[in-house]
């Protein structure tokens, strides 16, 4: 059982700590995908209207 | 009532908030793959994060914190699993980077690039009947949750789940998944500010070493081997390997990130770090029930030897002990913040699921069906007028069905049992038809049959347990799968040119 305490805690810390830093590196680089996507679409849809 | 009026202002700025954003998006749709897969332009973080928030909801934690609190943490094994498994699926990229490579916007349209139209329109409705009943009980635990937490009498619950529906169902019919991806992204930053706040809060309130205390009391070694546990063992992991496979492969509202990704190689790095993301998905709400077994565990043992959570002289159902602490221990102002994240997850959940049933519903039954009938192709106008249809149908659906249907258990393992209904035989013909040339229409039809009777009989007829039933359904598709492909007549698939729409 003290085997499993130590595998669960360390996890937990481990998945605890890379939810919190996968979600600042998202939001920091984020923005410019969303804006790349954005401009992509607009850029197909301009096209659809002028064919 | 629970709520202070700055907890209100801020829910209710961030519904307007929602609703305004997921409007723009209709603006940038031009066509059918603008609305069903946002015209493939997804890069890696904002499919990271409309990955996560697809399959982060308010449900994800009320179940999580029910299994946490009835489980211990043995729990923490289903969370490292559908965590493991996605990182394992990303970096080999197995069946995603196929299927992104197909250009595909549904996982049945798949079954006729490969086996046939019929096969389609079967895995279509298998696929739609299992995933609108598998929503369909989201609208009562997440009403659960925000009555609970807010304190909203609930007479009004009805009334404020139907308002949250009509706000998610009018952004996800104007703007598909273009206003599903936008809005996904600020519901992200939100559900993960609230999920460490929490985190924070309640293991501070608790604290870790009286949470390893109770739980080594109340369940002993069961509550942190999941060999040990009854709930578990050995068939429940087991079940849960090939069940993750296939929610990572073939889970519609998954694999349409996948579709929605800019490259193969894209939608491999989303489902690499959304599989770390997964790890904490499962473990820090279960981490909160486990919080409110400390606080709330002190009533008298279930048949299952859990005690009951008692609140306020009250014996609670264990699903509700987890938003019963948040009431307790969030202050004004923290409050509302993390009942708009609560709300963020809810919403990004369900607007995906809508599009992701309504898709099915409308591009492999209803637009094969007029094929079959010999009718003319339609516009991509008029599909996209259909899937809007189906959406309203899906959301009608899902409220009556959330307010009149009783729940047999655990939620986790009825979302479990009603995926697999489909998922069991769709991963089996999808990984057969992608790995293995024998595999033929024959040997797909009765995988899909197999594995939905396999899953149905046991569990509803003959009431076996979850494990036993997930683990039979995957065995009897994939049988079906080998011996109907073996014996079947072996027949050159249709071009995928006349099919992929």
């Amino acid at each position: 059982m003290e085997v499993w305490k130590l595998f669960w805690t360390v996890s937990l810390l481990v998945s605890g700590s890379a939810f919190a830093v996968i979600t600042i590196v998202v939001i920091l680089k984020g923005g410019r995908d969303m804006r790349a996507m954005l401009r992509g679409l607009k850029a197909h849809h301009d096209d659809n209207r002028t064919h | 009532m629970n709520f202070a009026a700055i907890d209100w202002v801020i829910v209710v700025l961030y519904l307007a908030g929602s609703l305004g954003i997921g409007i723009l998006g209709k603006r940038f749709v031009g066509d059918l793959t603008h609305f069903l897969v946002a015209g493939r332009e997804l890069g890696v973080y904002v499919g990271i994060a409309t990955l996560a928030a697809t399959e982060i909801g308010t449900i994800t934690y009320m179940y999580f914190a029910e299994l946490g609190y009835k489980a211990g943490f043995a729990a923490f094994a289903a969370a490292m699993i559908s965590g493991t498994v996605m990182i394992i699926v990303g970096r080999t990229g197995l069946v995603v980077s196929r299927f992104r490579d197909l250009k595909l916007m549904t996982v049945p349209e798949y079954f006729e690039v490969k086996y046939s139209r019929g096969l389609r329109i079967l895995t279509g409705v298998l696929v739609a009947v299992g995933g609108i009943l598998n929503m369909g009980i989201f609208l009562k635990i997440e009403g659960q949750f925000l009555t609970v937490v807010t304190g909203i009498d609930s007479r009004y619950l009805v009334l404020v789940m139907t308002i949250i529906l009509l706000l998610e169902l009018v952004y996800t019919v104007l703007g598909g998944m273009v206003s599903v991806v936008i809005t996904d992204f600020m519901q992200y930053i939100l559900l993960s500010v609230a999920t460490i706040l929490v985190t924070i809060y309640t293991v501070y309130y608790a604290g870790f070493g009286n949470i390893v205390d109770k739980v080594t009391r109340v369940l002993g070694p069961g509550g942190f081997s999941p060999v040990e546990n009854p709930r578990f063992g050995w068939t429940f992991l087991i079940w849960q390997v090939l069940l993750w496979f296939s929610v990572s492969t073939c889970w519609q509202t998954t694999a349409m990130r996948m579709f929605s990704t800019n490259s193969p190689v894209t939608a491999k790095k989303v489902m690499t770090w959304t599989g770390v993301i997964f790890l904490g998905r499962g473990m820090l709400p279960m981490l909160w029930g486990m919080c409110a077994l400390v606080m709330f565990g002190t009533g008298p043992l279930d048949k299952e030897g859990i005690p009951t959570p008692i609140v306020n002289g009250h014996a609670i159902e264990p699903i509700a002990a987890m938003p019963a602490l948040l009431a307790q221990i969030l202050g004004p102002g923290v409050r509302g913040i993390v009942v708009a994240g609560m709300l963020a997850a809810t919403m990004s959940v369900n607007s995906s699921y809508l599009l992701g049933w309504s898709s099915v519903i409308s591009q492999d039954i209803v637009i094969p069906m007029r094929a079959v009938l010999g009718k003319p192709e339609l516009s991509s106008k008029r599909q996209i007028l259909i899937n809007r249809i189906a959406n309203v149908f899906v959301s009608l659906f899902v409220m009556f069905w959330g307010l009149y249907y009783e729940l047999p258990g655990a939620v986790y393992l009825y979302l479990g049992i009603t995926g697999t209904i489909f998922l069991s035989g769709a991963f089996v013909s999808v990984i057969g038809g992608l790995y293995w040339r024998r595999a033929n229409v024959t040997g797909g039809y009765a995988a899909m049959l197999l594995g939905g009777i396999g899953s149905i009989v046991p569990y509803f007829f003959l009431k076996w347990s979850e494990n036993i039933t997930g683990f039979t359904a995957f065995g009897l598709a994939a049988t079906g799968l080998v011996v109907g492909s073996l014996v079947g007549k072996r027949e050159a698939a249709p071009a995928p040119t006349a099919v992929v729409t």
